[in-house]
């Protein structure tokens, strides 16, 4: 045996072509794993949240969802190829340059001929006995099952960057989703609150008492501070309402500047 | 294939085997010893027909022969010698997991 040449193994080639694909399925498990504890982190329900005003996140959740559905289906694609049954014939053998070349070189397979294409010509030929012949069939089947591993080993050497790669991908797919489908919470409007009433003393001035008089009940009712309560209105410009009085007639105006002042009394009067 | 493409040998007294193909000359020495070859382009005229013992096959391109654990696959410009008997040594089988050491 060459020292280039692996050594023997007590197991078959059949258990080391099953090592590489169960090597694929743990790296499909642990991708799966990855992925579905992302997965479950992401709150669907807020997807009903999305709206125009969020369209980086609108456009960051189809990203995401595209690129880790593409990221599975990348992996499923991927493990297939290595966990599908790999059919070799010897005719495949020999007429691949590459293999061939790789089996010529582990000159232990080759029954003492210097090539596959030696045991080719030994197997095709009419001039050795049938007891010959099915010796170098054997050899044939040790190099078509070293060719199925070492095809084997090529598929899983050529898939593995690609599935960590895909991997890769889903997880940033499945982070852009969740990032994209749960906008944060707006700030909620202030609650509308309505001003509580104050009560005030009104007092006007000639332009008021003109303005009021009639609403408020005769000059009399716009002469003194009037009891009353602002309700609202702005800074220097309250909207009141004027208690009733004997006489007089409750009103609810805006006090403007040019109409006097509403001043607050401590307490609101008594009934 | 023509009669000219068809091999030709003569058994030697010290048993040893002669044939003649495509304008080579092979004696089969005996007891399992290798061929050997040279040009030759007749062959002689106790030159007959090949042993029973002696197997062949002919076409156009090449004539192959094989006897004593030899086979010789000569085409107009290659000859070819291998064994016709193959060699299995046990542990032909690898992994690059679980390898035992020692």
């Amino acid at each position: 045996v060459a020292a280039e040449e692996p050594r023997p193994d007590p197991g078959d080639i059949g258990a080391a072509i099953e090592r590489y694909r169960d090597l694929a399925k743990y790296l499909i498990t642990i991708f799966a794993a990855v992925g579905a504890l992302l997965a479950a982190g992401t709150q669907l329900s807020a997807l009903g949240k999305l709206s125009s005003d969020h369209l980086d996140r609108v456009a960051a959740t189809v990203a995401g969802l595209l690129l880790a559905v593409g990221a599975i289906v990348a992996v499923i694609w991927k493990a297939l190829g290595i966990l599908k049954p790999v059919e070799l014939s010897f005719d495949d053998v020999a007429d691949d340059p590459v293999l061939a070349e790789q089996l010529d070189r582990r000159t232990s397979l080759l029954g003492g001929a210097e090539s596959v294409g030696d045991v080719r010509l030994l197997l095709d030929t009419a001039a050795i006995s049938e007891e010959d012949r099915a010796g170098w069939q054997q050899v044939a089947d040790d190099i078509v099952t070293h060719a199925a591993f070492l095809r084997m080993q090529a598929t899983f050497e050529a898939a593995w960057k690609p599935l960590l790669l895909a991997a890769l991908c889903g997880v940033v797919g499945i982070c852009a989703f969740a990032w994209g489908a749960n906008p944060p919470a707006t700030a909620a409007a202030p609650a509308a609150v309505r001003p509580a009433p104050v009560s005030v003393r009104v007092s006007l001035t000639a332009d008021g008492r003109d303005a009021l008089g009639d609403a408020l009940g005769g000059a009399a009712c716009a002469d003194g501070p009037i009891p009353a309560l602002s309700v609202g209105g702005k800074e220097g410009e309250p909207r009141v309402v004027t208690l009733p009085r004997p006489g007089c007639t409750p009103a609810q105006f805006v006090l403007v500047a040019d109409w006097g002042a509403a001043a607050p009394v401590d307490r609101a009067p008594a009934k | 294939v023509t009669e000219d493409d068809r091999p030709l040998a003569r058994v030697n007294p010290d048993r040893s085997v002669e044939v003649w193909i495509r304008g080579r000359r092979v004696r089969f020495p005996g007891a399992g010893k290798r061929p050997e070859i040279t040009d030759a382009q007749e062959p002689p005229a106790d030159a007959g027909p090949l042993p029973g013992d002696v197997l062949s096959e002919v076409s156009s391109a090449v004539t192959i022969i094989s006897y004593d654990g030899w086979l010789v696959r000569a085409g107009d410009e290659a000859v070819q010698v291998l064994r016709t008997r193959a060699r299995r040594s046990p542990g032909r089988v690898f992994s690059r997991f679980g390898r035992r050491g020692g």
